[in-house]
């Protein structure tokens, strides 16, 4: 995939405003299921095809449709204002929707028992090249595809990668995951409250390791930048590319969407800043080009797009 | 550099940096309540801190400092 370099004149940046506001709580971040269901999962797919969850899953996944309201409509106003689908085309793309995250569950749990995914990867060499540096840098991952399988899978030479995660998780899927990750040199920061996971970050970033950051939804009382998405105004969290801006660091994007049943693509994009404009002009740049690269992403596979809450501002 | 040369350089990456009104900084104020530094802010003045005085802020220093006044001193007892 061609990552072009994204050029926005002054005008664009002085119309992306930052905004200061705090948010109330939206999102628990946390895997449906209690602990016990999520270990009868990977017990199971110790013995069975994850295409037999497959085919659970296309029956369940209607009754979530129907009884998480919420969930339902902003995937509905997605499709229908992103795309301009009619009600019934949007209603089915839905429930593509919540299949292939159902999918993406399935296969996460899928990998706790075990199973191998195959990656096909696309700009990976820039990758390789940072990771033969010295200097640390930040990885951009987003709620579409499936970023968490890739973390099981890439290896990140000799540096050391910390996920930035939300800390919400049952116990059973943080034990998993930092399982998983142990393998890879990974360790997880789990996002809180105070500054404490922030300056973890800082002196990750210090000593040359990487670290992964969402940089499409953040915690509900953080900053956000407001930028172009789908030609209407959504929030964009200011974190990563204010770390990225103020300690110098550079930025890569890491989508990673399901392809097959059994392969993920992984598309790996520089994010540029433009040293020119003023700290401030640079971060609202930064997260801007993100943005746009996203939208580029999200067009490419529009019913990988994991937002269960309303997106948009407005 | 002096304590008054310390305060002086604090200070005015604060008003510079993060716009905070001159008027609410004084060596007693609160740095959440009353500067409202949140965690981004933090860093931002923590690698401010480590490339003019040498002095470095970890999670656990920063969670130490209360006051405007705690942070001069700080960087004055390093």
């Amino acid at each position: 995939m061609q990552c072009a370099l994204l050029h926005l004149n002054c005008k664009e940046i002085s119309n992306i405003n930052i905004n200061y506001q705090l948010y109330k709580v939206r999102w628990s971040g946390k895997t449906d299921g209690t602990p016990f269901m999520q270990k009868a999962l990977i017990s199971i797919f110790r013995y069975v095809d994850v295409r037999v969850g497959y085919a659970f899953m296309a029956v369940v996944i209607l009754f979530y449709m129907f009884f998480r309201h919420s969930a339902f409509m902003a995937q509905y106003n997605y499709f229908r204002k992103c795309y301009g689908n009619n009600p019934l085309k949007a209603c089915f793309n839905v429930y593509l929707n919540h299949f292939q995250f159902g999918q993406v569950i399935l296969d996460r749990f899928a990998t706790y028992a075990g199973k191998q995914y195959r990656f096909e990867f696309d700009g990976k060499e820039v990758f390789d090249e940072w990771c033969g540096q010295q200097d640390g840098f930040i990885i951009a991952f987003s709620h579409t595809g499936n970023y968490e399988i890739s973390g099981y899978n890439l290896k990140p030479g000799n540096k050391h990668l910390s996920v930035l995660a939300y800390s919400g998780e049952t116990q059973t899927v943080m034990q998993n995951r930092q399982k998983m990750f142990e393998r890879n040199n990974i360790t997880i920061i789990p996002m809180g409250e105070d500054i404490g996971y922030v300056f973890l970050l800082k002196e990750a970033l210090e000593k040359g390791d990487i670290v992964s950051m969402p940089a499409d939804r953040g915690l509900d009382n953080s900053r956000h930048i407001t930028c172009r998405f789908f030609g209407r105004e959504a929030d964009i969290p200011m974190g990563p590319f204010y770390i990225a801006v103020t300690m110098e660091k550079k930025m890569l994007a890491v989508f990673v969407m399901k392809k097959k049943w059994d392969t993920y693509r992984v598309i790996m994009c520089p994010v540029y800043g433009n040293d020119k404009l003023s700290k401030n002009g640079n971060i609202r740049y930064m997260a801007q080009a993100y943005a746009d690269m996203l939208e580029r992403i999200v067009r490419q596979y529009p019913t990988q797009w994991y937002h269960y809450v309303n997106f948009w501002k407005g | 550099m002096n304590k008054e040369q310390i305060e002086k350089t604090i200070n005015k990456f604060l008003i510079n940096e993060f716009e905070i009104d001159e008027s609410v900084i004084f060596s007693s104020a609160l740095i959440k309540d009353d500067l409202r530094i949140d965690s981004l802010e933090a860093v931002d003045l923590a690698v401010f801190i480590n490339d003019t005085f040498g002095v470095k802020l970890r999670a656990e220093d920063f969670k130490q400092l209360r006051t405007l006044q705690d942070i001069y001193d700080k960087i004055l007892s390093i």
